[in-house]
């Protein structure tokens, strides 16, 4: 298998130039700003969800549909390919 | 012998590991991949197949452009990896990072360009038929941003798992 090896050195080397970076790229620097944005709203997600048993129920519903689709598109596929199938099986 | 648990695996559909009372995170950002009208490449299959796809005629970055400048790194489809486990830090703990790929035909390699923000780490090729390279990443005393960009070859990401050692 491939390695590749990053050092400590090499990593303090990048957080410096990311921070050079943003301080000279505006275009970089506003890109860093919402990414971090999001990154919060990320957080204060998971804690609520942690919070607030029924933001969670919520969200613990909206994941079983989320399973039901994916049962349902696997059924699907799996109807395509018997489909498939069937027709190799006439034609030959 | 046991199998060591991975700390995290980032993957298209779980794309996040947090564990806010270890102030530990981890992301995955996904600027750009590609769909196919066709199964398995259309969206519905990658999504169920949890990859994402990279096609060798988009965006593919150029290995002799330089990376680590936003400017380039901004018009090319890249993955992005965030890694921030501080709390391992005090114990001198390493990160093993297995990158997970597949690679469509055994006509086209893949390609990626690792970089980190103060330039390329590795030009790696993807062979068809492996699944994985590894990242030994020496210390996490500080966060780390790691950048995968698609430079050719038709492949699939898979995920990224991160094993603390």
């Amino acid at each position: 298998m491939p390695i590749i090896r990053v050092t400590r050195k090499q990593i303090e080397a990048a957080n410096k130039a990311r921070e050079a970076a943003l301080k000279k790229d505006d275009d970089f620097r506003r890109y860093e700003e919402q990414r971090q944005r999001f990154e919060e709203i990320a957080k204060a997600r998971e804690a609520a969800l942690k919070k607030d048993d029924d933001f969670r129920q919520y969200e613990e519903q909206r994941q079983r549909f989320e399973e039901a689709g994916k049962a349902r598109e696997a059924a699907l596929q799996k109807g395509q390919k018997a489909a498939v199938v069937r027709k190799e099986e006439q034609s030959s | 012998m046991s199998c060591l648990e991975a700390t995290f695996t980032l993957t298209p559909q779980s794309p996040s590991y947090v564990d806010s009372s270890l102030n530990n995170y981890a992301y995955l950002y996904c600027y750009g991949a590609d769909f196919w009208p066709w199964s398995p490449w259309d969206l519905s299959s990658l999504y169920a197949s949890n990859r994402f796809f990279f096609d060798t005629n988009y965006a593919a970055a150029d290995p002799n452009l330089n990376y680590a400048q936003w400017a380039n790194l901004k018009k090319v489809r890249y993955l992005n990896s965030y890694i921030s486990l501080q709390s391992y830090a005090a114990a001198h703990k390493q990160l093993a990072l297995i990158f997970g790929f597949d690679v469509l035909s055994s006509t086209l390699n893949g390609r990626v360009l690792v970089y980190s923000n103060a330039g390329l780490l590795q030009d790696q090729t993807l062979v068809y038929g492996d699944n994985q390279f590894l990242l030994e990443i020496e210390s996490l005393d500080q966060p780390l941003f790691l950048y995968f960009i698609h430079a050719g070859g038709h492949w699939f990401f898979t995920g990224l798992s991160g094993y603390v050692v």
